[in-house]
């Protein structure tokens, strides 16, 4: 009887070792009474053991392992290397970017700080008042006071607003000039101060 | 991060390697030999196992190393297909690969020529059925195993291994014909 395409394909299986065991059965059933199929099998197991042959013909030899094995670890390291050069230059370059970016922060908003409010008392002839009204914007934002503290007399810090910087600064040289001379080193009354600015 | 994970962190990369190591030495013959069957003479075997271990080790902690086998054979195979899909690939002298292996010319010149023929026919195969039929017959993987590490399906595999043998049959029919 001649043999079919499904017939080979399930040779295959077996010789493969892939046939389920009650396939296994029928195919030994029919391979004792089907020489046709006997014979294809054993054809096949010849192929099978040439090409086995072939498959270990191919198997490198020693030197060829040992090249091949060199190569990779000699890879690995190179990768190694790199993996901590870039890491590095993460670094490096992360760092580079966090100083910048508080130097820009910084630079941006030097002003914003340079007469930070302070509501402590100072000499009203010290540099550091004169600056910190000279350093004021003239224009602050809109919706914005300026707070001048001023000392009734009794210690208590009286807040007068004002809405730009020229009406506070004639207010403070008006307030200065009854007082003049004012007695060295003694403390000013007044303290600029600012609101939400 | 505390030292204690540091540390551990470190002694994991360490041991990640010394598995990688240990699994390159434990396979690349046998690695060889499939990319060898799968690329034949048209690119080197040794380039291709190289890299595709270089690919492992580029993502070597995504990986389980203690049982790296499989693994292995599927990024292999996929590199040697890969290399193989390229266009303009040169054709690599016959090295004498077989210089050095114990062999007796008197005695094995008829087996060795019936290889060399064999081996020029596996060759023509397309390369799917190639690389079926390496991983069946000499990896000894199941069908399941291959259709895996050939990113395709069982029935897919067992029609490559099937018309690749009957493929080689042919190509062969006209040597074993010969007087």
């Amino acid at each position: 009887m001649a043999l079919n395409d499904n017939d080979v394909e399930l040779l295959h299986a077996y010789v493969d070792g892939e046939l389920p065991v009650a396939e296994c059965e029928g195919i030994w059933r029919r391979l004792t009474i089907e020489p046709d199929l006997m014979a294809e099998l054993d054809r096949l197991r010849a192929d099978h053991a040439v090409r086995t042959m072939v498959w270990t013909s191919l198997e490198p030899t020693d030197q060829h392992v040992a090249r091949l094995e060199a190569g990779v670890m000699r890879a690995t390291r190179r990768e190694d290397l790199m993996d901590r050069l870039h890491w590095i230059t993460r670094l490096v370059t992360t760092v580079a970017a966090l100083v910048l970016f508080g130097f820009t922060v910084g630079w941006l908003g030097r002003e914003r700080y340079i007469v930070s409010p302070n509501l402590a008392t100072v000499n009203s002839s010290s540099p550091i008042h004169m600056a910190a009204v000279n350093g004021l914007p003239q224009m602050p934002p809109s919706g914005t006071k300026i707070t001048v503290l001023v000392d009734d007399g009794s210690g208590k810090p009286i807040p007068v607003q004002f809405d730009t910087m020229d009406e506070a600064t004639r207010f403070l040289h008006d307030f200065r000039a009854p007082q003049s001379p004012a007695p060295a080193g003694a403390d000013s009354p007044i303290v600029p101060a600012m609101d939400k600015f | 991060m505390s030292m204690d994970e540091k540390g551990r962190q470190t002694e994991a990369a360490e041991s990640t390697n010394e598995l990688f190591e240990r699994a390159v030495r434990q396979h690349s013959r046998r690695l060889l030999a499939i990319a060898r069957a799968i690329v034949g003479h048209r690119a080197s075997p040794e380039d291709v196992v190289q890299q595709a271990f270089m690919n492992l080790y580029q993502h070597r902690d995504r990986y389980d190393w203690r049982e790296p086998g499989g693994l292995m054979r599927r990024t292999v195979v996929n590199e040697a297909l890969r290399i193989l899909r390229q266009p303009h690939m040169s054709v690599l002298p016959d090295e004498a690969s077989d210089q050095g292996r114990s062999q007796s010319p008197s005695s094995h010149m008829i087996e060795s020529e019936t290889i060399l023929h064999v081996r020029r026919a596996i060759d023509r195969l397309p390369d799917n059925f190639r690389a079926a039929l390496v991983l069946c017959e000499y990896e000894k993987m199941s069908y399941a195993q291959i259709a895996e590490a050939l990113d395709a399906s069982i029935p897919q595999v067992k029609t490559w291994i099937h018309r690749g043998r009957r493929q080689l049959a042919e190509l062969l029919r006209a040597y074993v014909d010969q007087p």
